[in-house]
């Protein structure tokens, strides 16, 4: 068996109204076993970055626990993915992800920062969701028919019915906004498709609970603030066709344009960027964000590749301390193939201390919690 | 552009010698030199192989011929007054374009420079000026790695050996030296008759001028192959001295790996400065003040130096040629060598390592340069335009019933001498890089050592010609011996392919035994690893010795040699062919298309711009912010984008967003270097080093479409004088008649 999405037959996302309460107590041990040197079934949740990896590569810390934790930390929005980075529901994705979801934009807004927990305004419509629990089962009949609210179970089989999974998702109808920076800097060069890269792009958002509390939650990962190490192991765990998996990646350089690729970018080549082409078009800046730049050391990494396609944008990058690194935030077409750009963590650090003015929400990153 | 030498090899060795010119773009120039044909008695006779018929007929393409697929360099003896009035706007009279000529300067290590003030200073490359640099260093200093500054006039050191000319004057010449061969029958015997009349025109006006100023020296120069001629008389300044060199970390940032790529962030530069025969700072009223404004997107700009020369004129044929045989093999033995190479890059014991990693480096780097000629010719577009081309030649040729009596079998003949030379290159295949620095110490020690032994049994060869490759031979860096076991298995076994498994010259030097134990039992007994070995045998006779590598090297030289001989003979007749072929050109088109590049001065025209690349657009400046975002992007991947400690910190002065390297449309080549850019008003604007990765295939078709020329901006040059290297005496002299 390879991934569903080859060989399983999605039967249908079957939406129950209520479950048994019992039923997470049960997250772990009637779940797909996740072990990485396990058998073929645990496949569908693993892909690989490089055809020539094998699973014996994988770092051994790497087991079933962690790819638990790293799907429990990974949350799912409309054809994106997004990661939690606070214990107390703050999580990050790619610019793109919410951008699109235009009924947050006041008139002439396209920034927005929260400067308290209270300001944080509502995301209408959006649901983020949490794969909690797979169960597999060998006749439909046991899956479960009854789901409390606040979740969603859904049913895949197997092509010759043999088997059935049974993927329970919570959902959060409460997300709110906390910080996305200006169209101008998300979209700086309005490149696509490109790396060297020196864009601005990512957002935060928060998971409240179903009292409109921040989500409690010990599923996320912790703030890495450096760049990646050339060639660092990395890790992105995403949803495809609803079915989770995780990529192993690796930043690294590759061959371009003659020369090398840079392991990663910085502000200072921003600046770059910015003077270079004549301060206009897609690469002008406003007076607010060219000053407030240059408020910080410009050496902070800005953006890195990984090998291969991205697992999703807004799919954090973790290494395998379990610590977020990055944000997938576009595929680039290279001389190697195509490659995940990221913007690094180090970079989101930085800014929201300088120009961004949101302290209070570094200070939540670093701590992994709300002071 | 590179710049990484190869010392020694420059003389009459029959062997593909591979040259690093100081300011090729193209890393590496192949130069074939002979001077005497070996007699090799015990070569086996070529085996003949089947010849496939092939057409080198090609399609008619539906192609626009570009106006200037020629190039753009045109000649200060019919400057394109039209042409620049027409796309510039711009009056450019003989007054403008002398004034152009005199502030240019060439070199004499082959780089271009010019004057950019009235008291002989002079602005080129860091890269053309490596060995000055080198050369005026004292003991206890490294010049390359501190840089230089001279505080004072005294401070500045004089630099042996070297000197500028500037083009003077230009007399057309043509009538007397044709007038010469007019009655000469035979295309060799008349080509002959004109460069002995050249030679003659050369000595007698030389004599004249020095008459009247000593300086004074006169160059025949030949364009479109013979059918003009004209005498360049240069002015030359003999006493340069070095004033001022960064250092080599920021004179080429980026290293090898950056060389033929844009965005770029090298400080490229270096000043010297000429003195007259009194020793005083060489008075030159003709020099070309510095723009401190710097140009802008879109302003014309005019490139002028001395390019050396293209592949631009001659036949679709050749091309397919080297697109099929030439660079492949090039680049399949480079691609074999460099992955040999790699593992020991940057990790060899310090005696070697110099000679290890320089030539990784010409490896790597000649690499990069043959892949993107190759790439470009197996694009379509690129032989579909030379083909539109070339098809327009031939419909004019037979309009003519003159031109098609004379010139009508011209093509045909170099699509058959193609053939012949496919020929050959099956066999040649496991020879390419045979004879270069690019391989094995001990074979190549073995070579000189049998040449060498060759050239004494003649006799009558020069003793100078004895004494200098016995003198290249000994200047051979070494290997450690795992390299050079694996160059030389590598050769054998490229040789061995190439020939076919039941070649009997393969068959008999192996015996019973492996090509890897007979790379190893060389390695193990030889005395040729290293010079003082070599020196020693080389007295006692090489040949007569009985060092191991006598017995392989007098079985490989003999075929080495008659293939290369074969080579030479065929080179011979496509020189002419293509020479008839320019000729041929230059009676339907005149000069409205500048002949290829002679490594005399050209003024080429352009405009500042950026250009498509990568996904996205490559802007038309880059700034010092670039410079630190690779400084610190690249830290833990390689040294090539260090800087110098001065450069670390920067003064808060130091203007960060100042343009450093700027892009534009000029036509360039081998030997453009350090050429000035100027603006319509003649100021400087910029100091070319390099060509864009999308420049290589200028080499064949000149195209703007994204290929550019790179210049350090003067502005960043005045920027890091300023506040870097606190040189207010030479701030001073430089702005002291700009706009500033």
């Amino acid at each position: 068996m390879r991934y569903c999405s080859i060989l399983c037959r999605v039967v249908g996302a079957l939406l129950f109204g209520s479950v048994a309460a019992n039923a997470f107590a049960q997250v772990g041990q009637q779940s797909v076993p996740l072990s990485a040197d396990d058998n073929a079934e645990v496949e569908h949740v693993w892909r690989f970055a490089q055809e020539t990896e094998s699973r014996s590569s994988l770092p051994r810390a790497v087991d079933a626990n962690w790819i638990e934790n790293a799907r429990l930390g990974t949350l799912k929005l409309p054809g994106c993915a997004a990661a939690l980075v606070s214990a107390d529901g703050l999580a990050v994705t790619s610019a793109t992800c919410l951008r699109s979801l235009e009924n947050w934009i006041r008139p002439d807004d396209s920034v927005f920062v929260a400067g308290t927990l209270l300001e944080e305004r509502k995301l209408p419509g959006l649901t983020a969701r949490q794969l909690v629990e797979i169960r597999e089962f060998a006749r439909i009949e046991e899956a479960s028919e009854d789901l409390e609210t606040g979740f969603e179970a859904e049913l895949i089989a197997a092509d010759d019915s043999s088997t059935f999974w049974e993927y329970v998702w919570r959902t959060y109808g409460d997300v709110r906004l906390v910080v996305i920076p200006p169209a101008d800097v998300t979209d700086f060069g309005n490149e696509e498709g490109v790396y060297p890269r020196y864009a601005i792009d990512f957002a935060l958002f928060r998971v409240y609970d179903s009292q409109a509390q921040p989500l409690e939650t010990e599923s996320y990962f912790a703030w890495n603030d450096r760049s990646p190490y050339v060639r660092e192991r990395l890790f992105a765990t995403a949803f495809d066709a609803n079915t989770p998996f995780t990529v192993m990646t690796l930043s690294d350089t590759f061959s371009y344009n003659g020369t090398i690729s840079p392991p990663h970018t910085t502000l200072y080549g921003m600046l770059d960027q910015y003077y270079s082409h004549g301060a206009t078009g897609a690469w002008e800046l406003t007076e607010d964000w060219l000053s407030g730049i240059k408020e910080n050391d410009l050496a902070t990494a800005l953006n890195f590749p990984a090998v291969g396609e991205c697992a999703q944008i807004g799919a954090g990058l973790i290494n395998v301390d379990m610590e977020i690194l990055g944000i997938a935030f576009d595929d680039a077409n290279t001389e190697e193939g195509t490659h995940c750009v990221a913007m690094s963590t180090s970079g989101i650090l930085a800014l929201l201390r300088t120009v961004l003015k949101a302290e209070w929400v570094a200070d939540e990153l670093a701590e992994q919690a709300l002071p | 552009m590179t710049h990484s030498r190869l010392k020694g090899l420059s003389i009459g060795l029959p062997l593909l010698l591979v040259v690093l010119a100081g300011c090729a773009p193209s890393a590496v120039e192949v130069v074939q030199v002979i001077e005497q044909p070996l007699v090799v008695e015990e070569a086996p006779p070529p085996v003949a192989e089947p010849v496939e018929e092939v057409s080198f007929e090609v399609d008619r393409y539906d192609v626009d011929l570009g106006r200037f697929d020629g190039g753009k360099m045109w000649t200060f003896d019919n400057p394109p007054v039209a042409w620049f009035a027409e796309e510039y706007g711009i009056d450019a009279d003989s007054a403008w374009f002398a004034k152009a000529r005199l502030g240019a300067l060439r070199l004499s290590s082959g780089c271009s420079a010019s004057f950019v003030s009235d008291r002989g200073l002079i602005l080129t490359n860091h890269h053309c000026a490596r060995e000055s640099i080198v050369d005026v260093s004292r003991d206890g200093e490294s010049l390359m790695e501190e840089g230089f500054l001279a505080a004072t006039g005294a401070d500045e050191r004089k630099v042996p050996d070297l000197y500028v000319e500037q083009l003077w004057g230009i007399t057309d010449v043509t009538r007397r030296v044709h007038g010469a061969s007019r009655i000469v029958r035979g295309d060799t015997e008349r080509v002959q008759a004109r460069r002995n009349k050249a030679a003659d025109i050369e000595d007698e006006l030389g004599a004249a001028a020095a008459e009247r100023d000593s300086a004074l020296h006169v160059e025949v120069v030949e364009l479109y192959s013979g059918e003009r001629y004209a005498a360049y008389t240069y002015r030359r300044y003999e006493d340069v001295r070095l004033v001022m060199a960064p250092e080599e970390q920021i004179g080429y940032f980026g290293g090898e790996s950056d060389n033929f790529t844009f965005p770029r962030y090298s400080l490229d530069l270096a000043f010297l400065r000429a003195y007259d025969e009194d020793g005083n700072p060489a008075a030159t009223p003709h020099h070309f003040a510095w723009s401190t404004e710097g140009a802008s997107v879109g302003d014309a700009v005019f490139l002028v130096g001395n390019p050396g020369s293209t592949s631009r004129l001659g036949s679709v044929s050749q091309l397919v040629f080297e697109r099929d045989y030439v660079l492949p093999q090039q680049v399949a033995a480079l691609e074999r060598r460099a992955e040999l190479l790699r593992p020991f890059a940057n990790s060899a014991e310090s005696d070697t390592a110099d000679g290890l990693n320089n030539m990784w480096f010409n490896v790597s780097n000649t690499l990069k340069s043959f892949s993107g000629r190759l790439a470009g010719l197996q694009n379509d577009t690129l032989i579909a335009r030379r083909s539109a081309a070339e098809y327009q030649v031939r419909d004019d040729l037979f309009k003519s019933d003159s031109l098609s009596g004379r010139y009508g079998q011209l093509f045909q003949e170099l699509d058959e001498l193609q053939l012949s030379k496919r020929a050959e290159a099956g066999r040649m295949a496991g020879f390419a890089l045979f004879g270069t620095t690019l391989g094995s110490r001990i074979l190549l020690r073995a070579l000189y050592g049998y040449y060498y032994a060759n050239l004494q049994r003649r006799g009558f060869v020069d003793q100078e010609i004895i004494t200098d490759v016995r003198k290249d031979a000994l200047a051979l860096d070494d290997f450690p011996a795992e390299v050079d076991e694996s160059l030389i298995k590598l050769r054998l076994r490229e040789i061995q392919e190439a020939l076919g498994a039941q070649d009997p010259t393969m068959r008999s030097l192996l015996g019973e035994i492996t090509i890897d134990s007979l790379a190893a039992g060389i390695v193990a007994n030889t005395s040729l690893a290293d010079s003082a070995g070599f020196a020693k045998l080389l007295d006692k006779g090489f040949l007569g010795s009985d060092d191991p590598t006598v017995r392989v090297i007098s079985a490989l030289a003999p075929l080495y040699f008659t293939a290369q001989q074969q080579v030479e003979s065929f080179q011979n007749r496509e020189d002419l062919l293509v020479a008839e072929l320019a000729a041929l050109r230059f009676v339907l088109y005149g000069t409205d298309v500048p002949p290829d590049a002679s490594s005399t001065l050209r003024i080429s025209d352009g405009r500042v711009g950026g250009y498509v690349y990568n996904g996205t657009r490559a802007p038309a400046f880059t700034t010092f912010y670039g410079l630190y975002d690779h400084f610190h992007a690249y830290r833990d991947v390689s040294r090539e984008w260090d800087l110098p400690e001065r450069w670390r910190n920067p003064p808060e002065a130091f203007d960060l967003s100042t343009p450093l390297s700027m892009v534009s449309t000029n036509d360039l080549a081998a030997g453009n270097s350090g050429s000035p850019l100027l603006n319509q008003n003649l100021e400087v604007v910029g100091l070319l080093y390099d060509g864009n990765i999308e420049s290589l295939t200028n080499e064949y078709v000149f195209s703007d479409r994204a290929a550019r020329a790179i210049s350090v901006d003067v502005r960043a040059i005045l920027e890091s004088l300023r506040h870097i290297y606190g040189a207010d005496r030479l701030v001073q002299e430089i702005i002291s008649e700009s706009d500033e």
